[in-house]
């Protein structure tokens, strides 16, 4: 890549601005120049297996994995845990080191060194562990950025729980999806919001609280496997991803280091997101395992996010380009001061003037300013330029992040020609890929549209959304692979929703007497579609109800499934009224 | 694919044998009974997963006067009937929804129990047989439709019963009338311009014919090459070779058939259209909708008419009737016989549809075909039960179903590549002198074609018409390079949306928030030679392009933008030029003049030496009681003396344009409808013959505004993508021939 400077304050009318990395970033980087970057991504990509071998050797496992594995099942044997790998390992030698900065909630900027901030969780751990969760349980965290998220987040994963991030700020129709769809075992919520709608929350609910002195000793962290489920993120269609717990913090740690220019001890980041978005959640992870700071700070980026960026004395800052300043507002967040040293933009299309704002508006041009790119379906950041080696062109964020290989390929999947837009797509399943989209046929495409350039450059062009339904298992495929299961006479499956309005299905099956049993239904239909697609129930019957033309009655199923009395009306109906007793008789959800 | 000489040998054989099986399967149709032509249809593995599960699958089958619906448990036929459209009502997706909601509760029938709907299809995107699940996409196609037809209801009228029952509900489609699988060689034709599609053929019921005949012979279809003739209200004929319909005799342009012409002898159709004596929507109509039996005829019931000739009293009536019965046979013999012209040996020919009832019919049919292969009944239509057997196919094994998407963009992309080999030029055409002055729309192109390109700045190209005309223009090749200012995300993700292709060499992003304010800037900096309209108002980019104007200074002449639209119209062998139909509402006579100034120097640069201008108003002598007749009369005496135009007026339309009406009015002047621009009084009059050309006439449109130092692209949402293309290559021809003579 060809790095030439724009000169001048305007970026020229035509033709691509270009940057070159700033002097300060340069001598810094990790590597002597872009050629050698190019040429250590180029490795990571050719020699997947002995890249993340390396890479795994740096996570601190309390069992070392036998091998580096694969699609679904990577790492095999290693146990873990995210609590140690963010904090403890570094303990006691670093325990007065501050590692986290806080919100601005308070209104007041806070700093918690690492025995603090193990004291704090270790309260909030202590609470969770005496709700009796099991490893594996969701946990949902219903807190703005800032340290309570900190707090709460490092203290599910302690647990060996899944934790479910989301931001109360959240649109309330959003909100209200995501919750009733992460089906959480309890909630961890801010105390303004402990009198939320019960409705809403129906679950176990904890209170974070600020002010909650810590003194009761940390749970020790229970160990993990490399797959365990560490952390869930929705897509743009609201489908909802479980981030596996190794894979999760080796991207992070990645990322973290090559492309937001992590270096590690007391190096101040922040990040001004959502706290759903998984560029807050792999930024704020990367940079504990890697021994950084981190602010958690709730958007929009306007002048009291600045102003606080300056009192923490961040050095990078990582902001979601939708949460930037447009038009008039620009004007109120001119600082008279220096910013951080790199500005990482999140999301899809940086545009050049909002690039050229930043650079020269903000920062007198000092300031590095780069695109970064994240999705959930990628398990986190997916590219960016390496700041310090790669030079910037606005719009584009540059290169694949290391050990990722995209490229770009059209609605059906094939490979698209230089510059044509297309899907930005994993060409092989990696470690840090959502648990459900691990073992899906490649190219895995991450929704976001792109185009590649001659020079390798990866362009945004708007997020993409695949069409609905079209990757679920639907009811008929389940029913088809019940019935093609030796045994099954006879089989249906409905949809419904449960007394909490969580969507449900049960399955009902009528099997050859002494041939089947129904833990085999449930094996067998484990082995073809994996846990999620499972129904919640399997109930085994001796008939099921058919009208008198011979038709199944699958509303009366319905009704059934939902342990509902069934109308009068409807027995009318049904060639052998009998058969209906013998359903209503019976809970489907105790099978 | 296998030898098919022991099929052959069977066929022949046992052809009435096997006729015989397949009415006795026909008859088996009964409700309340497992339906034998869908259990024939299901691949078996389907079958027994489809009597263990007993989906209750709703068939929905629209057509121009009913709406075919059939409810089946599993392969069990519980209901079907055909709900009449009430004349008194008019049609549309809620009326269709409504009487089938109203047919379920006639019939005892739960609307609610239904776990899947098989819906006819329509003319969705072309695409390879087989069964989609119904996506979104495909309203949006429905919504760009070739054709209308009752067909494109059954799409959204399941999608409306599917909300109303469920979201588990799988809706599909199952081989459309927009299937293609023609062999590249089959989609030539003996003219570069046009290439034959596989649309509009009923490729439900030629496959299940072949699905039908293939389980009677346990074979696959696969290993059967037959011709099937669809004889309904519709025709169409398909030969069926490895599985795939790989030729085809379509409904539209094919047969003739019970409302619809069929083929057409085209030399004739062309002179009758150049003479006025037709007109494109008489030609539409007889295409599709009141030629064929009702043209002859006057009905479309082929059942009526043999009927009447058995008693009609008139000896002329039984006569015309048996030479209509003949014109039918023949034609469909033809179309047969068109398709049975292969390299292998056909195995059989089925004749199905509702004219397939009538024995003698078809017996005179197979008596004009003369081959030796076994023709065989299939009466009726299995189209309802190849609706149902893809529906329960893709319920039981979701991998048979094509991603509609998917398989679009795959057939889209297979038929570029072919293409690609179509267009090869074998011998290059030696070097054209480009025809002036030009008399049709590609000669504009070819004018504005040449080895350096020009740079068009498109001004808010986050505007889809804009893109359009980029695209096509790009793709049209040797035109321009283009730059696309406007918010860039919202560029991008257009540019995205409709595939045009940002390399930084024929097309690039120009990031502004203010798309007027940088075109100026790039005009200024000669970085752009012209410019395009996008997202735009058209007030505010003239008003920029003024303001660009005052700021270099005291023009030569007073500066008056207008629009000139070159207009091709069918049955005209010239070009017709119109000004000013877009841009001066109510010019007084200094601004026509001005107007007439500015069109006159871009037809002298596009080779117009001494074009002939009418001076339009409603009569042709001025009269006081006519305001636009006085001026008319006024402007062409003012230009009178000039030698570089003739120039008559006032002058009517018709005069202007027809050479009849010219004689026939004994019209003294020197234009004597051959004009080659109109001159119009304002807006109204100009904007009404616009459309009149374009909507009443078929005609298309280059437009540009001129009289600045360069002319820009206007497009408009309702061209069609010639008239964009022609659009931008009019600007270019100018602003080349201006920059090369320097003129401005």
């Amino acid at each position: 890549m060809n790095a030439e400077s724009s000169g001048g304050s305007a970026p020229p009318l035509l033709g691509q601005a270009c940057y070159p990395p700033p002097e300060a970033l340069r001598r810094a980087a990790p590597l002597p120049d872009a050629a050698a970057y190019l040429s250590f991504l180029a490795h990571s990509r050719h020699e997947p297996e002995e890249f993340l071998e390396r890479q795994a050797r740096e996570l601190a496992w309390s069992r070392p994995p036998e091998a580096t594995g694969g699609p679904g099942r990577w790492f095999p044997g290693g146990a873990l845990n995210l609590c140690r790998e963010c904090l403890d390992r570094f303990l006691p030698a670093g325990a007065a080191e501050t590692v986290l900065c806080g919100g601005i909630v308070s209104g007041a900027s806070r700093e918690l060194s690492r025995a603090e901030l193990l004291r704090r969780l270790a309260a909030l751990a202590g609470e969770l562990a005496a709700l009796g969760l099991s490893p594996g349980q969701r946990v949902l965290l219903l807190l703005p950025p800032g340290e309570m998220l900190a707090v709460a987040l490092l203290a599910v994963w302690r647990l060996g729980l899944c934790a479910v991030p989301c931001d109360p700020a959240m649109e309330p129709g959003r909100l209200a999806r995501r919750i009733r769809d992460c089906a959480c075992a309890a909630v961890v919520v801010a105390p303004d919001l402990k009198e939320m709608d019960p409705g809403l929350l129906p679950v176990l609910r904890v209170v974070a609280r600020t002010d909650a002195q810590g003194t009761s000793t940390a749970p020790p962290p229970v160990e993990v496997s490399a797959m365990h489920p560490a952390l869930v993120v929705a897509d743009a269609a609201g489908r909802l991803l479980t981030l596996p717990t190794a894979g999760f913090i080796l991207q992070a740690k990645l990322a973290y280091r090559w492309l937001l220019d992590g270096r590690g001890a007391r190096d101040r980041h922040g990040f001004i997101c959502p706290s759903h978005h998984v560029s807050l959640l792999s930024g704020f992870a990367g940079a504990l395992a890697c021994g950084g700071m981190a602010a958690l700070l709730p958007p929009p980026v306007d002048a009291e996010g600045w102003g606080l960026s300056r009192t923490l004395g961040l050095r990078v800052l990582t902001v979601r380009g939708k949460s930037l300043p447009v038009g008039a507002d620009q004007q109120a967040i001119r600082p008279a001061h220096a910013g951080p040293e790199l500005l990482a933009v999140e999301g899809e299309t940086l545009e050049p003037r909002t690039f050229h704002w930043l650079r020269e508006s903000l920062f007198n041009g000092d300031t590095h300013v780069i695109q970064v790119l994240s999705r959930p379906e990628g398990g986190g950041f997916v590219a960016g330029p390496c700041p310090g080696l790669i030079p910037i062109r606005p719009a584009s964020v540059a290169l694949p992040a290391p050990g990722l290989d995209l490229l770009v390929v059209d609605r059906s999947g094939q490979p698209c020609p230089l510059n044509h837009g297309g899907l930005l797509a994993l060409r092989c399943a990696t470690p840090g890929l959502p648990l459900e989209l691990q073992r899906e046929k490649p190219p895995l495409v991450l929704g976001v549209r792109v185009r590649l350039d001659a020079e390798g450059c990866l362009w945004p062009m708007g997020e993409w959304s695949p069409p609905r339904g079209q990757s679920a298992t639907s009811l008929p495929e389940l029913e088809a692979a019940l019935a093609a299961i030796p045994g099954v006479e006879q089989a249906a499956v409905v949809a419904f929703s449960d007394a909490e309005g969580v969507s449900r299905t049960a399955a009902f099956v009528r099997l050859t007497a002494g041939v089947q049993d129904v833990e085999t239904v449930r094996l067998r239909l484990r082995e073809r579609f994996g846990e999620n697609a499972m129904p919640d129930s399997i109930q085994v019957v001796s008939r099921l109800p058919v009208s008198r033309t011979g038709k199944l009655l699958r509303s009366v199923l319905r009704r059934v499934a939902r342990g509902e009395e069934i109308p009068l009306d409807e027995l009318e109906a049904v060639a052998d009224p009998e058969t209906l007793r013998m359903l209503a008789s019976r809970d489907p959800r105790a099978s | 694919m296998a030898d098919g000489s022991h099929l052959r040998a069977r066929l022949g054989e046992t052809a009435r044998t096997l006729e015989r099986e397949l009415f006795s399967v026909l008859d088996g149709v009964k409700e309340g009974a497992e339906d034998p032509l869908l259990c024939c249809l299901c691949p078996p593995a389907v079958t027994e997963v489809a009597r263990k599960v007993r989906w209750s699958s709703l068939v929905i089958n629209p057509g121009s006067t009913s709406t075919k619906v059939a409810v089946y448990s599993g392969l069990t036929l519980l209901a079907q009937d055909e709900l009449p459209i009430p004349v008194d009502r008019e049609d549309g997706v809620e009326p269709r929804v409504g009487s089938v909601r109203e047919w379920f509760s006639r019939r005892g029938l739960n609307l609610s129990e239904v776990t899947g709907i098989a819906a006819r299809g329509g003319f969705l995107a072309p695409l390879p047989s087989g069964t989609c699940r119904v996506v979104p996409a495909m309203l949006q196609d429905l919504e760009r439709a070739p054709y209308p037809h009752a067909s494109n209801l059954s799409v959204p009228a399941a999608l409306r019963l599917a909300e109303l029952i469920g979201p588990e509900v799988l809706v599909t489609v199952t081989d459309p009338v927009t299937c293609d699988e023609l062999d590249p060689e089959q989609r030539l034709t003996g003219s570069s311009l046009l290439r034959r599609d596989g649309l509009a053929a009923h490729y439900l019921n030629h496959r299940a014919c072949a699905g039908i005949l293939a389980w009677l012979l346990g074979c696959t279809s696969a290993e059967l090459h037959l011709v099937t003739c669809h004889m309904g209200g519709g025709m169409s004929a398909a030969r069926h070779r490895g599985g795939r319909l790989v030729q085809v005799s379509p409904g539209f342009s094919g047969m003739p058939s019970a409302n619809r012409s069929g083929a057409l002898p085209l030399h004739q159709v062309l002179r009758a259209l150049e003479q006025h004596e037709v007109s494109l929507s008489d030609l539409r109509r007889e295409l599709l909708s009141e030629g064929g039996l009702l043209a002859l005829a006057g009905t479309q019931d082929f059942k009526a008419l043999f009927e009447r000739a058995r008693h009609a009293e008139d000896p002329a009536v039984r006569q015309k009737i048996e030479l209509v019965r003949r014109f039918f046979a023949d034609r469909i013999a033809q179309a047969i016989l068109e398709l049975s012209a292969a390299t292998a040996a056909l195995d059989a020919i089925v004749l199905t549809g509702g004219l397939a009832r009538d024995a003698d019919f078809c017996r005179e049919v197979s008596a004009r075909l003369h081959l030796p292969v076994p023709v065989l009944r299939l009466p009726g239509s299995a189209e309802q039960q190849a609706l149902a057997a893809g529906l329960l196919s893709a319920c039981a094994d979701p991998s048979r179903q094509l991603d509609y998407v998917k398989a679009r963009e795959e057939l889209a992309a297979r038929r570029r590549q072919e293409d690609a080999l179509l267009d090869l030029s074998i011998f290059e055409p030696g070097p054209r002198r480009p025809v002036l002055p030009p008399t049709r729309l590609e000669h504009v192109l070819a004018l504005a074609r040449a080895d350096e390109l020009l740079d068009v700045a498109v001004v808010g190209a986050d505007n889809e018409e804009a893109l359009l005309a980029v695209k096509l223009a790009v793709e049209a090749g040797g035109l321009a390079r283009f730059l696309l200012v406007g918010p860039y995300a919202r560029v991008a993700e257009l540019a995205w949306e409709l595939d045009v292709v940002v390399d930084e060499r024929n097309v690039t992003l120009v990031d502004s928030a203010d798309p007027v304010a940088t075109s100026m800037e790039l005009l200024q900096r000669n970085q752009a030679d012209t410019l395009m309209k996008g997202s735009v108002m058209t007030a505010a980019l003239l008003k920029g392009y003024l303001e660009l104007m005052k700021k270099k200074g005291p023009p030569q002449r007073k500066m008056r933008l207008s629009h000139l639209g070159l207009f091709e119209i069918p049955g005209r062998d010239r070009l017709v030029a119109v000004a000013d139909a877009a841009i001066n509402t109510y010019p007084d006579v200094e601004a026509r003049l001005e107007i007439l100034e500015n069109a006159l120097q871009a037809m002298h640069l596009l080779g117009w030496k001494k074009p002939k201008v009418a001076v339009v108003s409603a009569v042709e002598k001025a009269s006081k009681a006519v305001t636009s007749s006085v001026e008319g009369e006024t402007i062409a005496h003012r230009m009178q003396e000039r030698d570089d135009l003739v120039i008559e007026g006032p002058l009517s339309v018709d005069l202007a344009l027809s050479p009849f009406s010219a004689r026939e009015k004994r019209y003294p002047g020197r234009i004597r409808g051959d004009a080659d621009l109109l001159l119009v009084p304002d807006i109204d009059a100009g904007n009404a013959i616009y459309k009149a050309f374009t909507v009443a006439s078929g005609a298309t449109i280059a437009g540009a505004v001129i009289g600045g130092e360069r002319p820009f692209v206007l497009t408009s949402r309702g061209d069609s993508s010639r008239s964009k293309l022609s659009s931008v290559a009019l600007a270019l021809a100018i602003t080349r021939r201006q920059k090369r003579e320097n003129v401005a």
